[in-house]
């Protein structure tokens, strides 16, 4: 907490706080009167508990430094088992290890160059149509890395983080790998897919008389044109086979209410670059849909002000749970999905008003914590911005109200500008909960004979109802393909393995109609494996069901000209190459019939708001992807947006109701016996959820901002059968899933289950208490005033210029803190006694005249855009996956050992627990500090600094005294407990797997010896070690193991690549001495997949580079500055951009009152200033700002320690 | 009684110390030998002889069942032991230090380092010296990569594949290179083993040293005439740092870097001179070589400030430049 946006001496401002109910828990609350803002991010650190108070004040979390349980007896235990077995193992090191060199032998790959990366494009298709395209690492033949691909229209060279993490699915251990035939009567059998075709061609050979009579087919809802051909031929041949798209996560709205508005389904393409007003109507905009990134790219590039008076966009999100969108708004409104709907029919009715448009038969409505005027207050400004606003409706909204928001935009002028339409295709607009249930009525009659499905699970996730399992079990044969093991692969007759779309061809269409063609990386690793494609070509019985040829035949078709044809080969080589074929169609703006979209929202009425009793429910899918990624390590240890809970899907809600439920978490560690062994988990109580007479029981978490009387549940949890990582992670929520509505509904009850249930949540780790200002924001008007103003500072040695502040830093501690000499020789410290910047001096070591440090470049530095950071951690996956950061389980998270070098740091701000006023977001890894406090501290000189700037490393000299991780003030150094790195961690990953029933499914698999922790026995005596996971690690980064301290490094191996790549391609020239990468030659990882382009790196002593040019502007601040770190990762301030007849603008954060007049004041008032830092009665003279008794302690022993240094 | 028992503990106590150092040393030896039963009589041996010093050790100083009538109990010399034992231990330090100063290091016990290679391995001195292949004929991609490949068997099939070369020639090696023809048949890969090893947390870009003008040379030593390749520098930290601290001295124009015999000419092939001039000659009559100093060198025409020029930039001195 106690982030304070402004300066601390302007904050007896106080503007009055609502303290909430829930505050009231604990007694030793210290809220005070509260000024500016409050910035929190869990319910501990807003009430300040005492629990919270310890958790921050420890480095890392009580038990996080313990061995496993460690009791003393277990320890001497474990010590004496890992002696043993070292003294065997030690032996054989003695001799020098015999390396052998395998070099290729007659077969040599033209391209391969050892040592080099290759990159080649290729495509994933996403869930429900669309496609990202991509650019893949591979090392001598085995992708390591996806990253974006640049000429794609959509993601234009960024990454989802899905996208990102895919690699590791293909290097699953646990994916199938032959095939296996379910034999009546003797049980499961190993078989070959020469078994399948001979045994296909006979059984499939009765479909040719009854025409596909009591066949049918279940494939996953992408829009691949060569499917589509394929199932066509097939269909043709079997007149009676029935086909169903299947996508356990679809929301209907937009595809219905597209059908509604314009006559036909639609998909819809929004461009927010030219946008000034928009508004998002429970959309999530930003994170889901096929053009998520697009909208990211297009959405940020109106919110990236340097200078004041730049212009910018102003967001308005209405919704339940708060999202990405949510968290960039400028007037967030937290309103259940049922008074969604009321929100749009009334802002309709206001918009219309103006535009004139006759409304009168639409109901009246009212939306529960929006007043009218607010509501026409916001129309306005979207009729002020006619032409240039926008309606963001969400997918999951009704098909009316979805429509009416269409009817808007078109009122609006919006349609041709911001928003296009184009025609959907039938594969992609079916509703896919109708045909599962049809399918399933069928299943039940006994009609189905064969059911093939093709890479999806409806074991798993079909809705609960429709009690799927025991009609799949209906059906007399049952063949499955699909690349990972599933639900539906172990229930079915054949369970073929299949390919990952790394590892075979296929095409996918965008949702703009773009074409990419989906190139296979590697050979399928457990040959022969199948694609579906591949597996449709056989059932139809062509002759050559290569995948290759069905592509190529499939894009001939497509109006390339004929294989073969010197027409058709250079658009293939040329579409390869880039990744993609553009269309040329520019989207439509549709005919949109205005009375009929009236009519039917006229019909459809209000809703009532839910209550306690009826609750709304929106289901949602997060970073496993409606359960898909299960078995993916990286999706499943990602901290979610918004609970920051990872390995789980609690069912949240606002604190509110978790309150008038008697829900709210508890915390195990108020257990003051034995505080060492306690285990530091917060418990959720499990509740009962009942909807449509389903019910389930799960564990209830809150989350501030989320709409009262509304339950937001996670999909894609609890499986069951799907791996080692992530069997029984979760519940699943798939049993309470409606097969009639999409994504939400309403008439949920919730019932206390009685029982906690542990969760691991990380939103309250590496804190940094105490510490001011890490997170900073300004209304545009004041922005506008102050934005370019500077202040020169006597004695400030930390400023982003020397000497000088800029608007960002003026609103910070540091032009409040008393002179600073530095114990560090810094010439960019500016003061006396540090060499002079301009002069050469010598270098003992080296015995020459050296130019003084930070003075040569390249100099690496950092800027994060906090204006355009939607939260999407698609960073911290990039991040994982190009510097090979391991996973280490939900138990390890839980104890503070979670080993991202990346942590998305999300700040709640105001005084309302509920309703906070606005989301803050901010990635902080290493910051790299010129004068690092790590260093300084470190035994060995393990970390040190690069003469670019850059903190490094040396993996092999550190001995793991975490001196480094106690004296760094970001938090941001991760220390290797266990050897997390060298195997996949088997000691704890997924605290709920139970061996009885795994070794049953797994018997094949790497699921046994798991009866004692494998983290104790040296490396080289671990049977299991997984040679197929270690295929994907990034061979220019040393795998770090146990013991061993580790941090971001800037992406050094990047570094040095770019850096050798220059000088050898003779772009390093030889007077250029200064700057000699260019800016752009090379991306670091999170910010070549950041999709708003929040991340920006480079040379900061090139003054053309794109982050001088942040790191120049008024928004630009050090975090925390005062401590004259230096750092070189600088942060860029929230702009709000709130509308004056909404809100009132903050006061002005520059006025100091009593202090004076802003300009002279400072540079004479500091004395005074800190004499009021250290008297007590400093509460009492600003007029009680927020200070509680022990950050006044810490104020005093900094002032003192600054005292003693000066 | 006494007596006996504990000389019976103190040669059993021998065994038993001598017996486990064997067994230990037994543990670092080849797998191959099994003498164990060898082994438990030579500690008996060992044992027993022990035991017989203790015996005479005990008549010379004989102590009569408990009673040192007369005699001193520590002869004369003793009262030199802490003289003696001063310089023992002192000495036994400075020894421990000095081994471990000398035998602990990569010189020590990486320069030198020879293995065989599989079948009759591969021969630079043939191909690279006499025949006068340039490196970068195999070893391709040096200027490209950090890691500078080992050729494929397709590139030795390019001269090896039957009724290639010369007939005689042919003929003279055809049982030598039959292993490549087989593996290439079999496109297996011939495991060479690995001489030149920097740890896996160390990075070596092999072509940022090449294009900067630093001869293969100056790490792999005059590998041209090497008929089975050994290891001649401790590519050790230091060793690196050496030059990277020094660049300029090891540098070479860029044409020369795979030139290793003009290499060793420039920098170690000057005739030794007496004072006046006259060039000095060894017992064969030949003349003694000497290693040239740097300002002697002739750099093929290039000034040192060319050569200096191909670094771009001073070799980075940072932990992070290697150990990533």
């Amino acid at each position: 907490m106690s982030n304070l946006d402004q300066c601390p001496s302007t904050i007896d401002k106080a503007t009055g706080s609502t303290k909430s109910s829930i505050a009231a828990k604990d007694d030793g609350v210290k809220l005070g009167k509260v000024s500016g803002k409050k910035y929190w991010r869990s319910l501990e650190e807003y009430t300040g508990t005492q629990e919270f108070t310890e958790f921050v004040h420890r480095e890392f979390p009580k038990g996080a430094s313990m061995l496993g349980e460690a009791t003393r007896r277990n320890f001497v235990k474990i010590m004496g088992a890992g002696f043993a077995i070292a003294g065997v193992a030690a032996m054989p090191g003695c001799r020098r290890p015999d390396r052998k060199i395998l070099p290729y032998s007659k077969n040599v790959p033209e391209d391969i160059i050892p040592g080099k990366a290759l990159y080649y494009t290729t495509a994933l298709p996403l869930p429900g149509g669309g496609v990202e395209g991509l650019l893949i690492e591979t090392h001598t033949g085995r992708p390591t890395k996806v990253e974006g691909n640049p000429l794609h229209p959509n993601n234009q060279g960024k990454t989802s983080a899905f996208a990102q993490a895919s690699v590791l699915g293909l290097y699953d251990p646990e994916r199938l790998k032959f095939p296996v035939y379910n034999n009546p009567t003797r049980g499961k059998l190993d078989a070959t897919w020469d078994d399948f075709n001979a045994w296909q061609k006979t059984h499939f050979a009765k479909f040719d008389e009854n025409q596909g009579e009591g066949l049918a087919f279940i494939v996953d809802k992408k829009s691949s044109p060569s499917r589509q051909r394929l199932i066509n031929a097939i269909k043709a041949r079997w007149t009676k086979a029935s086909f169903t798209m299947w996508n356990p996560a679809e929301s209907r709205g937009a595809i219905d209410g597209s059908a509604l508005a314009f006559g036909s389904p639609r998909f819809t393409s929004y461009d927010f670059s030219s946008a000034q007003r928009v508004v998002s109507i429970g959309s999530n905009f930003m994170d889901e849909g096929p053009e998520a990134l697009k909208n990211s790219r297009t959405f940020a590039s109106t919110r990236k002000v340097l200078n004041s008076g730049d212009s910018m966009s102003r967001l308005y999100a209405v919704e339940a749970k708060p999202s990405g969108a949510g968290s960039l708004a400028d007037h967030r409104y937290r309103v259940a999905p049922s008074e969604i709907h009321n929100f749009t029919i009334a802002l309709a009715k206001a918009v219309f008003s103006h535009t004139g448009v006759n409304a009168t038969g639409l109901p009246d409505a009212t939306v529960t914590g929006m007043t009218p005027k607010v509501i026409a207050e916001i129309a306005k400004d979207l009729i002020d911005h006619r032409n240039h606003a926008v309606i963001v409706p969400g997918d999951d909204l009704s098909p009316e109200c979805w429509a009416l928001c269409m009817a808007i935009n078109s009122s609006l002028n919006a349609m041709g500008n911001q928003v296009t339409v184009t025609p959907m295709g039938a594969d992609l607009s079916g509703n896919a909960n109708e045909e599962l249930a049809a399918l399933t009525a069928q299943l039940n009659a006994g009609r189905i004979d064969t059911l093939v499905t093709l890479y999806a699970n409806p074991v798993y996730d079909a809705p609960g109802e429709l009690n799927f399992p025991s009609a799949f079990a209906r059906a007399k044969t049952t063949i499955t393909l699909n690349d990972a093991m599933s639900e539906t692969e172990f229930a079915s007759t054949w369970s073929l393995n299949g390919t990952h779309y790394l590892e075979a061809w296929g095409d996918a269409a965008g949702a703009d109609g773009s074409l990419s063609i989906i190139q296979p990386m590697i050979a399928p690793l457990y040959e022969p494996a199948h694609s579906d494609i591949e597996l449709l070509s056989t059932l139809a019985g062509d002759e050559d069901t290569d995948g290759y040829t069905i592509v190529r035949d499939s894009w001939a078709l497509m109006g390339n000209g004929s294989v073969g044809s010197s027409g058709f080969e250079s658009s293939w080589k040329r579409t390869l190459h880039d990744g993609v074929k553009s269309t040329q169609d520019e989207g439509g703006i549709g005919n949109l019939s205005m009375t009929k979209v009236l009519m039917a929202a006229a019909r459809k009425g209000a809703n009532n708001a839910p209550g306690q009793g009826s609750m709304d429910v929106m289901f949602y899918t997060s970073n496993n992807n409606n359960g898909q990624c299960a078995n993916n390590g990286w999706l499943q240890e990602l901290p979610e947006f918004g609970p920051s809970v990872v390995w789980d899907n609690p069912i949240l809600m606002s604190p509110n109701t978790a309150k008038a439920l008697g829900v709210l978490p508890e915390h195990s560690w108020q257990d003051e016996f034995n505080p060492y062994t306690k285990q530091q988990m917060p418990q959720a109580q499990k509740i009962t959820v009942t909807l449509n007479g389903q019910s389930m029981t799960g564990a209830a978490w809150i989350l501030p901002g989320m709409a009262d009387n509304t339950l937001a549940v996670k999909l894609g949890y609890g499986r069951e059968i799907v791996g080692k990582v992530g069997y029984s992670v979760g519940h699943n929520t798939y049993a309470i899933k409606p097969s009639t509505t999409g994504m939400t509904t309403r008439g949920a009850s919730v019932k206390k289950a009685g029982g906690t249930y542990t969760i691991a949540s990380t939103q309250n780790h590496w804190s940094l208490e105490g510490r001011h200002s890490l997170v900073r924001a300004m209304d545009k008007v004041w922005w506008d005033k102050y934005g370019n103003e500077t202040k020169v500072v006597k004695d400030a040695v930390y400023g982003l210029e020397h000497s000088t502040l800029n608007a960002a830093e003026m609103i910070g501690e540091l032009s409040h803190t008393p002179p600073n000499i530095s114990i560090y020789e810094n010439p960019m410290n500016d003061s006396t006694g540090d060499p002079d910047p301009t002069k050469l001096h010598h270098n003992k070591a080296l015995d020459r005249e050296v130019p003084p440090r930070y003075t040569q470049g390249p100099q690496w530095g950092m800027s994060i855009d906090m204006n355009s950071c939607t939260g999407c951690n698609v960073c911290t996956i990039a991040c994982q996956s190009e510097n090979n950061i391991p996973i280490v389980g939900k138990n390890e998270v839980a104890k503070g050992r979670e080993m991202q070098w990346i942590r998305m740091d999300r700040y709640f701000v105001g005084d309302d627990l509920n309703n906070p006023d606005e989301i803050l977001l901010q990635p902080v890894a290493c910051v790299h500090c010129e004068n690092a406090p790590c260093e300084t501290v470190c035994p060995v000189n393990a970390t040190v600094h690069g003469d670019e700037g850059t903190n490094d490393m040396a993996y092999n000299r550190c001995i793991g005294t975490r001196y480094c991780a106690n004296n760094c003030p970001y938090k941001v150094r991760r220390f290797n407990f266990f050897d997390y790195g060298v195997v996949k961690f088997n000691g704890g990953l997924n605290p709920n797997y139970t061996s009885v029933k795994a070794d049953e499914l797994f018997e094949k698999t790497v699921a046994k010896d798991r009866t004692f922790n494998q983290n104790f026995i040296p490396p080289r005596l671990r049977k299991k070690l997984d040679e197929i996971s270690k295929m994907q690690y990034n061979p220019d980064v040393t795998v770090r193991s146990r013991g061993v301290m580790e941090k971001c490094s800037f992406c050094i191996q990047r570094i040095h690549q770019a850096r050798q790549d220059v000088k050898i391609e003779g772009i390093w020239t030889e007077d250029d001495q200064v700057g000699p990468i260019p800016d752009g030659f090379f991306n670091v990882a999170c910010q070549q997949a950041c999709p708003s382009g929040a991340i920006s790196f480079g040379d900061i002593l090139d003054p053309e580079s794109q982050v001088s040019k942040e790191k120049e502007s008024g928004r630009s601040y050090l975090l925390l500055g005062y401590l004259n770190t230096r750092p070189r990762t600088t942060y860029m301030m929230r702009v709000r951009n709130p509308n004056p007849a909404i809100r009132a603008f903050e006061h002005d954060p520059m006025d100091h009152g009593s202090h004076g007049d802003h300009g002279g004041g400072h540079d004479t008032g500091h004395d005074e200033h800190n004499d009021g830092h250290e008297s007590d009665g400093h509460g009492e003279t600003h007029g009680a700002a927020y200070i509680d008794r022990a950050k006044q302690y810490f104020d005093q022993g900094y002032s003192m320690s600054l005292k003693v240094l000066s | 009684m006494q007596l006996k028992l504990s000389r019976s503990c103190i040669s059993c106590l021998i065994v038993f110390i001598t017996g486990s150092v064997r067994e230990n040393k037994q543990n670092f030896g080849s797998a191959e030998q099994h003498p164990a039963e060898k082994d438990a009589r030579l500690d008996v041996l060992v044992g027993v002889d022990l035991w017989v010093c203790v015996v005479i050790v005990s008549k010379l100083y004989p102590f009569n069942g408990g009673v040192l009538a007369l005699k001193p109990i520590f002869p004369k010399w003793m009262n030199a032991l802490p003289t003696i034992l001063f310089f023992v231990v002192h000495g036994g330090v400075v020894l421990v230090i000095a081994g471990v100063w000398y035998y602990a290091t990569p010189k020590f016990w990486e320069v030198g380092y020879m293995p065989t290679q599989p079948s009759t391995g591969f021969n630079h001195q043939i191909h690279a010296g006499k025949l006068g292949l340039d490196c970068r004929y195999c070893h391709t991609h040096v200027e490209e990569s950090w890691h500078s490949n080992v050729p494929a068997v397709s590139t030795c099939m390019g001269c090896h594949a039957e009724n290639k070369l010369n007939v005689d020639l042919a003929s003279a090696t055809d049982e030598k290179v039959q292993f490549i023809r087989d593996a290439y048949e079999q496109d297996k890969p011939i495991e060479w083993r690995n001489i030149h090893v920097v740890p896996d947390y160390a990075t070596f870009p092999h072509n940022a040293h090449v294009n900067a003008g630093v001869s293969c040379y100056s790490c792999h030593g005059q590998i041209q005439g090497m008929p089975v390749v050994a290891q001649v520098e401790s590519l050790s930290m230091g060793w690196c740092l050496d030059c990277h601290r020094n660049p300029t001295e090891n540098l070479v124009p860029k044409d020369k870097v795979t030139d290793l015999f003009w290499v060793e000419t420039e920098w170690f092939n000057k005739t030794k001179t007496d004072k006046d001039g006259n060039v000095v000659l060894d017992g064969a009559g030949q003349p003694v070589l000497e290693p040239r100093d740097t300002a002697e060198r002739t750099h093929n025409g290039w000034t040192p400030e060319e050569l200096t020029a191909t670094l771009l930039r001073n070799p980075p001195l940072s932990c992070a430049a290697c150990h990533y």
